[in-house]
């Protein structure tokens, strides 16, 4: 099971990037290539994967 | 987020990284999805051999025929909740940049710190489960 929620990124800035957490912006870890607007899933304080369009439609909608 | 909040999650990881004790029946709630696979084909759950076996060898079957949660996942979302053997190639900070079949994927190394680059590894979601052999 997965235990991560599709979140945005707003900036990135080298290996960092901000996310929004529903409003509140953290600071992660990017430590592969991401983009503003790419949606990703973040453990730990690091982005661990990026989801595409139907994957994250999907745990918005069903949770994992 | 998703069906657990992060407290719950948090304590989840803190047990499983530093070994600490957590009830059966509150694993069985957080894990029910696996937990009712499981019991379709063994009768005794809690069993680590049971578990694993389960997951190495039923696991990927049960995500490919569609059943349950996984009916109208996504490519994506199959590729993530199978159990995969994969090849280190790149440690930054506790995680893997490990590939396997379907491509490249970054996973947490919490359980299996000791693995090197070029040792192989199961991997689920996020993490690197267990070592694996090269084969």
């Amino acid at each position: 099971m997965c235990l991560a929620y599709p979140i945005k990124v707003v900036e990135v800035n080298k290996d960092e990037a901000i996310v929004d957490y529903g409003g509140e912006f953290r600071k992660v870890m990017a430590l592969d290539n991401v983009s503003p607007g790419d949606f990703v899933l973040v453990q730990n304080g690091i982005i661990i994967e990026v989801v595409n369009k139907e994957a994250k439609e999907f745990l918005k909608e069903h949770g994992c | 987020m998703g069906e657990i909040d992060e407290s719950t999650f948090e304590k989840l990881r803190d047990c499983a990284v530093n070994l600490k004790p957590i009830s059966r029946e509150e694993l069985e709630k957080i894990f029910h999805r696996a937990f009712e696979k499981i019991k379709k084909y063994y009768d005794d759950p809690w069993k680590i051999e049971i578990i694993s076996d389960y997951f190495k060898n039923k696991h990927n079957g049960e995500i490919d025929r569609g059943e349950g949660y996984y009916h109208d996942a996504p490519i994506m979302i199959r590729k993530l909740s199978k159990v995969h053997k994969a090849r280190i190639l790149d440690k930054k900070l506790n995680t893997f940049l490990v590939e396997y079949p379907e491509g490249n994927r970054r996973v947490f190394n919490d359980f299996v710190p000791e693995a090197k680059i070029g040792d192989h590894v199961f991997i689920h979601f996020g993490y690197a489960v267990e070592m694996a052999s090269e084969k």
